[in-house]
């Protein structure tokens, strides 16, 4: 079953970990700094982006991608081939 | 047999359905538990019947904690509160001091709590206005101080505006009025407005709000206090009680006060803690654990965990398109269904599918209104949430498809907007649905045939072809609205036209204290006459109609497609119930016990009622009066003798001919007379020009009885008694009596009028005379056969039922 960008949202992160790990498929990691980093998945319909302290091994946030230029951020990443035939999704 | 009975007869039949279906009263297999899945009939399934809401029954602390008073206070203490109790007590009643705030009592159970508080608090003239939905719990308590007289009356759910009407009538008679709700209503999930109540209490010094927050505690507000206090702040006049049993997973129950004066009044007056037994001590030391955590704020991380679960179970039930009746952020949800073989059915389909589900059923809800209740969990998954309500949403065209059912009567039983698109599935599917049958529909007699009307129903009592024809023209064009009636007549065929069903209806405005005791009919009167001459009056769709008995509804049990004649009928009510708004639904009268269309019927949504008995004396067979009396039996000789014989040569017996207008004005007058006095059946006073039709009309028959001149020293010696009889083929049916009741008791009129008329039957060569309901002792006496009679009744609510239903606790204390 879909859910859209907003009903995902509307839940708190312990839930939307919950999501991820049974509806979602893990595009890309990139370390951000020196105890995170921005995990990247595609679930049901869109993209959503975890920001991720591996220190601690948690997610600290997790938000749907709003924008399509956000994705630039992968742009060098193994796999951003295969990443642009995703067609980027509003809802 | 009483109503009651009749009641607790349906609930029978209902439990029993369910536990030969195997869906209830089921036992679990396994050694262990330890997550939120049991084994029922050698498979897993994932529980969703649970509500241990924050599925603490599984936390280490606490069975480590129960584990541990047992082993130092023992599996009981088994004293009365009265005189001592484990010091677990106390820790815990502080320990909810501090979670409420407020003075707390804890007890037994929810039941055994409001027992104590409930008889205490309230005094004799103070009143009590009930939810239609409170628990049942709350009912019972409130039955004992029924019983000493307070006044209890009931407002329809949630209807704020009409509890504040009641409040505005009863606070110039009493000077406290008690409002009794829950706070989560434990079927539909749905919640108390208790924004509005709150308001009310600040309105109105009378009002007092006693509240039972059984689903709501733990699963809301701050430590865990319920969805009530989280809502608003304790009030001076309001009194809650919690269960322990569900989201605290414990047991037992708290009742919390808003001073220590009432907490200790309750505590030292309160039946069940003086006299029955306390809390185990294993319960006690889980509770003392429980109540830790709620101060805590890992309270508030379990909280999240639930409501995220309910959001995705609304979430998922909306995107599955599933009637759900109520929704809000409660874990009690509940997807109607409608009637109960549909609810059998669903809760079947999906224990095959590895998820146990409650079925919502009668007496817990209206019969029509049953569903699937399930309950959602902490220990849930999503997965486990969404693949459960995929499970259903795949099964519920399947079942509605099995059980001859569409998606549009589930949304009007529950009065739900149904979406555009199941509108479509309705249309196709009554494709697939054939029949081999034809349904013949008309409004009057004279389009169905009389021959093959008589030949199937016309010898059961008064609704021949010509008793009917006789009907349609009386209850036409009157000015009164309960003298109107609507007609309808059903016959249906099979291929080869033969009838397999034929039955005639009627709808018409009824009192729906007919059934009840006397009494209750009694105080209903008392309100009617007082300016609300409509009051408890609906409008009844019956098979049969309000003057005629016998069995209406011919079947023939022999043809294969007799359920499927019976499914086309109850269609079609539902169709006439909806043209002519009819509250209730009645089919009448069944003569003998049938437990295939008794289960057929209840599963369809009807409930069993038992309506008087019916008599008849046959076979007529005796030449003479002496043969008569020599059939009947010895102490029936003897009453004979006494109370009839002995004044038979007093009277003057007559077969009316040609009467007068003065003479038929003078029938109805001893019509009247006796009217006032039958409330065992309470109906509608019958029109005038009823007796003015049955006067002219060749199949009825009116017998006029006057005292002989030397017993009746009036200046004119009216009749005192008259009865009129209505004609068939083979029956002499014995309908209407009218009697001057300075006469009654001198010279025994009614036994002389029952006597006279079954000679009279003889005279006529008739086989039989129904002697129709009520005065069982007088037909007896004559040889009449008892024949039992039940009816199976369904209404769109039960509230009306419910109001009836108080009063009969009342007028019963009252007598």
């Amino acid at each position: 079953m879909q859910l859209t960008k907003g009903e995902f949202s509307q839940f708190n992160l312990k839930s939307k970990m919950q999501l991820l790990n049974s509806d979602g498929i893990l595009l890309f990691k990139k370390k951000v700094n020196e105890q995170h980093e921005l995990q990247l998945f595609f679930i049901y319909n869109f993209f959503v982006e975890m920001f991720f302290n591996y220190y601690d091994n948690k997610a600290v946030n997790i938000e749907p991608v709003a924008d399509e230029k956000r994705l630039a951020f992968y742009r060098h990443d193994d796999g951003w081939d295969d990443l642009k035939q995703i067609k980027f999704s509003e809802n | 047999m009483s109503k009651q009975n009749a009641i607790i007869d349906t609930v029978f039949q209902v439990a029993t359905d369910a536990v030969n279906k195997g869906i209830a009263h089921l036992y679990t297999e396994d050694g262990q538990l330890f997550n939120n899945t049991i084994h029922l009939k050698g498979r897993e399934v994932v529980n969703f019947g649970s509500c241990s809401y924050l599925g603490l029954e599984f936390d280490e602390r606490m069975i480590t904690a129960s584990q541990e008073a047992v082993r130092n206070y023992g599996t009981t203490f088994a004293e009365s509160r009265a005189y001592v109790s484990i010091r677990h007590y106390e820790e815990l009643e502080n320990l909810f001091g501090k979670i409420f705030s407020y003075p707390s009592l804890v007890a037994q159970t929810t039941t055994l709590g409001h027992i104590a508080t409930i008889p205490v608090l309230v005094n004799d003239d103070d009143a009590i206005i009930l939810d239609h939905q409170v628990h049942n719990s709350v009912h019972t308590a409130v039955s004992i101080v029924k019983s000493r007289g307070v006044k209890v009356e009931m407002v329809r759910h949630n209807r704020i505006d009409m509890l504040e009407d009641r409040i505005k009538f009863l606070r110039q008679r009493h000077s406290r009025i008690w409002y009794m709700a829950d706070g989560i209503y434990s079927m539909y999930g749905d919640a108390s407005p208790v924004n509005e109540v709150h308001e009310l209490l600040n309105r109105y010094k009378e009002l007092y709000y006693y509240v039972d927050d059984a689903h709501g505690m733990s699963c809301f507000g701050k430590n865990g206090c319920g969805s009530v206090l989280s809502q608003l702040p304790m009030h001076d006049r309001m009194i809650l009680a919690s269960s322990l049993a569900k989201g605290f997973a414990t047991g037992g129950a708290v009742l919390v006060f808003p001073n220590k004066e009432l907490a200790g009044k309750v505590r030292k007056c309160g039946s069940s803690f003086i006299t029955s037994g306390p809390m185990q001590p294993c319960q006690l030391g889980a509770a003392i654990a429980a109540a830790k955590i709620h101060l805590t704020d890992e309270i508030y991380s379990l909280q999240d965990d639930l409501h995220e679960n309910i959001k995705f179970a609304n979430l998922m039930l909306k995107k599955y398109g599933l009637p759900v009746v109520a929704e809000t952020d409660s874990p009690v949800f509940f997807v109607g269904v409608g009637l109960p073989k549909l609810g059998y059915n669903m809760v079947r389909r999906m224990l095959d599918e590895g998820y146990y589900l409650n079925l919502g059923i009668f007496p817990a809800v209206p019969i029509k209104n049953t569903g699937i209740r399930f309950t959602i969990t902490r220990l849930h998954t999503f997965q486990q949430i969404e693949n459960m309500i995929a499970a259903m949403a795949e099964n519920f065209p399947k079942a509605l498809r099995e059980e001859e059912m569409t998606m549009e009567q589930i949304y009007h039983a529950f009065k739900m907007q149904s979406p555009e698109e199941k509108k479509m599935d309705t249309a196709i599917q009554s494709l697939f649905i054939k029949s081999e049958l034809t349904v013949q529909h008309t409004n009057t007699i004279a389009e169905i045939n009389k021959e093959e009307w008589n030949n199937l129903l016309g010898e059961r009592g008064t609704f021949d072809w010509g008793g009917m024809k006789f009907l349609e023209e009386t209850f036409s064009k009157n000015i009164l609205p309960e003298n109107n009636w609507d007609f309808d007549y059903v016959i249906i065929r099979d291929r080869a036209n033969q009838p397999v069903l034929a039955t005639l209806l009627t709808a018409s405005l009824c009192k729906e204290d007919m059934l009840a005791p006397a009494a209750v009919s009694e105080q209903v009167e008392q309100i009617r006459q007082n300016g609300n001459p409509y009051y408890l009056c609906s409008k009844v769709l019956s098979i049969g109609t309000p003057l005629t008995e016998g069995e209406h509804l011919f079947i023939d049990k022999t043809s294969p497609l007799w359920k499927e004649a019976m499914r086309i009928l109850l269609e079609k009510i539902s169709e006439l119930q909806e043209k002519y708004e009819a509250q209730s639904v009645l089919l009448r009268d069944f003569h003998s016990t049938d437990d295939e269309m008794d289960a057929f019927l209840i599963d369809n949504g009807y409930f069993k009622v038992t309506l008087p008995d019916n008599h008849y004396v046959e076979p007529l067979t005796w030449n003479n009066k002496e043969e008569f009396i020599s059939r009947l039996t010895k102490n029936s000789r003897e009453n004979f003798k006494r109370y009839i014989q002995r004044y038979e040569d007093k009277y003057e017996v007559e077969i009316a001919c040609n009467p007068t207008m003065k003479e038929i004005k003078h029938w109805y007058q001893l019509y009247l007379n006796v009217k006032e006095k039958s409330l065992e059946l309470n109906t509608f006073p019958l029109p005038f020009k009823l007796f003015e039709n049955m006067a002219k009309h060749e199949n009825w028959e009116a017998i006029t009885f006057r005292l002989k001149p030397e017993f009746d020293t009036r200046t004119e010696r009216k009749p005192i008694a008259v009865v009129f009889n209505y004609k068939t083929n083979t029956t002499y049916n014995f309908i209407i009596v009218g009697m001057d009741y300075h006469f009654l008791e001198e010279y025994k009129i009614y036994k002389q009028a029952l006597y006279r008329l079954i000679m009279r039957a003889r005279e006529l060569n008739k086989q039989k005379v129904s002697l129709g309901f009520t005065t069982s002792f007088e037909k007896r006496k004559l040889g009449a056969r008892i024949i039992p009679t039940t009816a199976y009744m369904q209404t769109k609510d039960n509230y009306n039922m419910a109001v009836l239903e108080t009063m009969n606790r009342t007028a019963a204390v009252k007598i």
